[in-house]
């Protein structure tokens, strides 16, 4: 059924960024890892003991400051959860990307999108791939009516999701993009727009849970993580409606806000490099940098695999975290403008903590190294403090206890080492997976 | 009569002051901050602060009860 389209107001206009903040904060960032690792060596011979201490206070008040910050946020969320207008048949268009994907991943993508409710179109692109999925491809879009394109080579999925924005659409009211392994909730697609039905809000996303959940122990440890990421910090960004990364797997946009910004996300450098990784999270900035809400919709639920084996588990990580970093270097350019709030909550906590911590870990590290057994001291405090930092799991996930009592240490002996070369290396523009 | 998430909500931030208000109370502690900042974190230096430092399994899990609010500091789980 076709609908009129409804009359919006024009795009807002970006704020102006501030870019030379990046080149300043990272070198800051780079002199706080310094110092941090020098104050714990120097503490090892006896010296400057009273900084060490002060160190350690303003660590312990950031971090204390932080769990208040996320816990009343989503205490707000939960105690008045905001109500959007019910979806009304407005059109929406969906993107599927797909680079080398198995064929079978895909046709379970394509079919749960097919039967997922809404007023929908579907397109894929596939970005050269060369494992012999585009036929497959082609046989699924003839199947079920999906329209398709191919690149020769690969280029990458901007260039994919530039190349569907810019000549592949039509008047859509909302364009939903998904990994070409994401499995879609019947409601998923009605609930992620619906939110964009208000003025002030141009992208959400939905919750991500994994369809191999229980194959090991790693997959059981990432579906806490993935929990925890969700429900309790994307749930605390969204109160202000400011999530920073509207995921792969299920995002949401106003397509009048997407095409406004589809030339700036494609032509992306960071310190002089093309920008090809962490496409999501820049989308995200960018509608945040236009005076845009970002919120996140629990009830829209997609799920999807995660890397199995630890080394494939790690390779995305550290794709992640580059982006990571360089993005939250990016929200700051502009973000001091029209966000204070994300602007302190990026700098303070997502950028600072991790480096600041970098002494203290090496003080750990330095301890475990000569009394292997302190880690037992170290285990039921950084429990309590696990806990209480997630206090929503207690109440709504017992399930993933296990995987995040896993996760903290995971986290500790390998996710946190990856943070600090991230950093060394943010402007590694490798897929690593690929 | 309460509502459930009001009981959760007020259980959850009653355990965060409990916690804070632990943590700041081990800041405030000039004889054990080397135990709590310094020397928990690097628990083989709490000798500099003449701290004795079990390390039997037993002895450092009976000394665990003693130390536990002390320990809280260094905790350093994050999610990025």
């Amino acid at each position: 059924m076709r609908r009129p389209r409804q009359k919006r107001p024009p795009v807002r206009p970006a704020r102006p960024a501030l870019t030379a903040i990046q080149p300043v904060v990272y070198v800051l960032l780079l002199a706080l890892l310094f110092a941090s690792g020098g104050l714990a060596l120097l503490r090892a011979f006896g010296l400057f003991v009273w900084l060490w201490d002060a160190y350690g206070s303003v660590y312990l008040f950031l971090m204390l400051g932080y769990s208040w910050f996320v816990l009343i946020l989503v205490c707000m969320d939960d105690m008045r959860p905001r109500v959007f207008p019910a979806y009304a048949g407005e059109r929406m268009t969906v993107l599927i990307p797909c680079y080398n994907e198995s064929p079978a991943l895909l046709k379970r993508c394509v079919k749960s999108v097919v039967a997922a409710r809404g007023n929908k179109r579907i397109i894929i692109i596939d970005d050269g791939s060369s494992n012999g999925v585009r036929p497959y491809a082609r046989t699924l879009a003839r199947e079920h009516g999906i329209r398709i394109h191919c690149f020769n080579r690969n280029r990458g999925k901007r260039e994919a999701l530039h190349y569907a924005v810019t000549r592949l659409l039509e008047d859509e009211d909302f364009i939903i993009t998904i990994d070409s392994d994401t499995v879609l909730d019947k409601d998923a697609l009605i609930r992620v727009v619906e939110p964009l039905k208000e003025p002030d809000i141009a992208a959400s996303t939905g919750d991500v849970r994994l369809l191999n959940e229980h194959q090991n122990l790693l997959t059981t440890m990432i579906a806490s993580y993935y929990w925890i990421g969700l429900n309790v910090y994307k749930k605390a960004q969204s109160a202000l409606g400011t999530v920073v990364c509207c995921s792969g797997c299920l995002a949401a946009y106003r397509s009048d806000v997407l095409r406004a910004n589809i030339r700036k996300f494609v032509k992306q450098e960071f310190f002089g490099e093309r920008c090809t990784h962490s496409e999501d999270r820049h989308l995200t900035n960018l509608v945040l940098q236009r005076d845009y809400r970002v919120v996140y919709v629990p009830a829209a639920i997609s799920h999807t695999e995660t890397p199995a084996t630890l080394k494939g588990f790690l390779k995305q990580q550290q794709r992640w975290k580059r982006g990571y970093t360089r993005e939250c270097l990016y929200t700051l350019s502009y973000a001091w403008r029209n966000r204070p709030l994300l602007f302190l909550q990026i700098l303070l906590w997502d950028l600072t903590i991790p480096f600041f911590s970098f002494g203290l870990m090496l003080a750990i590290v330095g301890t475990l190294l000569t009394r292997p057994w302190a880690v037992l001291a170290l285990v039921p405090s950084w429990t309590l403090c696990m806990l209480v930092r997630n206090i929503p799991v207690l109440f709504h996930a017992r399930g993933k206890l296990r995987g995040l009592f896993l996760y903290m240490f995971f986290y500790e002996f390998f996710l946190y080492w990856q943070s600090i070369y991230a950093l060394f290396t943010v402007r590694n523009k490798s897929w690593i997976t690929r | 009569m309460i509502s459930r998430p009001v009981l959760r909500w007020t259980m959850s931030f009653c355990l965060l002051s409990v916690y804070t208000a632990a943590l700041i109370a081990s800041q405030s502690l000039p004889a054990v901050t080397q135990a709590t900042l310094t020397d928990a974190a690097v628990v083989h230096q709490a000798d500099a602060a003449n701290i004795r430092i079990p390390w039997k399994p037993q002895e450092i899990l009976r000394d665990l009860i003693k130390r536990m609010p002390l320990l809280l500091p260094i905790l350093l789980p994050h999610v990025s």
